[in-house]
């Protein structure tokens, strides 16, 4: 039996810079554990087809918009790739599209994970603010721990302590 | 809370007297270009007014969501213009716009200018918020209601 309390994490990665910060947190847990590390970023399908079908955007638009989302994602996946290669820290990464908290989910779920790991949620202004946030929402939904993930230069100075 | 960011006060217009939605656009454009040296205002306009050519940005409920992704700007950008006689969007609904939300953003922005657009749109399902953004006195009101709303999408 495995004594690393996180046999599999999840990181979702976001396209920014805190989505690069929990990556690096991530990252040092995973050496430190000696866990899977999968990234996993989603193209936020659901938001496209809303406005495509509420006549925000033509059809054309909406092709373009999920074309270049698609490419942040391999963009920032790849960021975080080099990142663990950086620590010899060995990564799976997944780009999926629909609902993001819905797939973070599941794609736990299905990987068994232990622990699941997002950037930080920023501070609600409202009820409503804190019921459509994605991270929000993860917290709420997973089967797992979740841990969110702040202070920048904190993380910085253990991923470089690596 | 990502509209109270993007949309400054001094990027709001209460009381627009425009006829059309070609000078409103013009008129929202002229707030970016005022206050941000890093703009280009013939660029971000016939950017903006090449997308509307594609279809009418009036989304019905009294809300027109003219915008671009456009090298006319350096960063996500908005702008609001408010007018309690309405102005003629070509709306899918046939009725005129009282609010006007003018995003920007440059190509690389394709994370943040879709929750900018799925915010504005999000303010087109609630009545309550539309009723009293028209009804907004100054730039600080406007504001302080705006930091009310957030992507309505999961």
């Amino acid at each position: 039996m495995s004594t690393s309390p996180f046999e599999t994490i999840l990181l979702h990665v976001e396209a920014s810079e805190a989505g690069l910060v929990a990556a690096r947190y991530a990252i040092a847990l995973a050496k430190v554990y000696g866990a899977r590390l999968h990234a996993v970023y989603v193209v936020n399908e659901k938001m496209l087809e809303e406005l495509l079908s509420a006549k925000v955007f033509v059809e054309e638009e909406e092709v373009d918009l999920e074309r270049d989302l698609e490419e942040d994602g391999r963009r920032y996946l790849s960021a975080v790739e080099r990142l663990a290669g950086e620590k010899g820290v060995e990564l799976a990464t997944d780009l999926a599209k629909g609902v993001v908290h819905r797939e973070i989910v599941d794609k736990a779920t299905q990987l068994g994970a232990r622990l699941i790991i997002i950037g930080e949620i920023e501070e609600p202004m409202s009820r409503r603010d804190a019921f459509f946030d994605e991270g929000e929402m993860i917290l709420r939904l997973a089967k797992c721990p979740v841990l969110t993930v702040k202070g920048d230069d904190l993380v910085r100075s253990l991923y470089d302590s690596l | 809370m990502i509209l109270d960011r993007i949309i400054t006060r001094d990027r709001i217009k209460i009381g627009l007297s425009d006829l059309d939605k070609w000078t409103v656009i013009e008129d929202l454009a002229d707030l970016i270009a005022a206050g941000d040296e890093n703009s280009d205002r013939e660029t971000l306009i016939e950017d903006t007014l090449e997308r509307e050519d594609k279809g009418s940005t009036g989304i019905g409920s009294g809300i027109a969501i003219p915008h671009a992704r456009t090298a006319g700007v350096t960063d996500l950008i908005g702008a609001l213009g408010i007018s309690k006689a309405g102005i003629d969007f070509e709306a899918e609904d046939g009725q005129p716009c009282h609010l006007i939300f003018l995003i920007l953003a440059p190509a690389k922005e394709s994370t943040r200018y879709l929750k900018a657009l799925s915010a504005v749109a999000c303010i087109g399902k609630d009545e309550g918020l539309i009723s009293r953004l028209t009804s907004a006195s100054s730039p600080d009101e406007a504001i302080s209601i705006l930091g009310e709303v957030e992507s309505c999408n999961p």
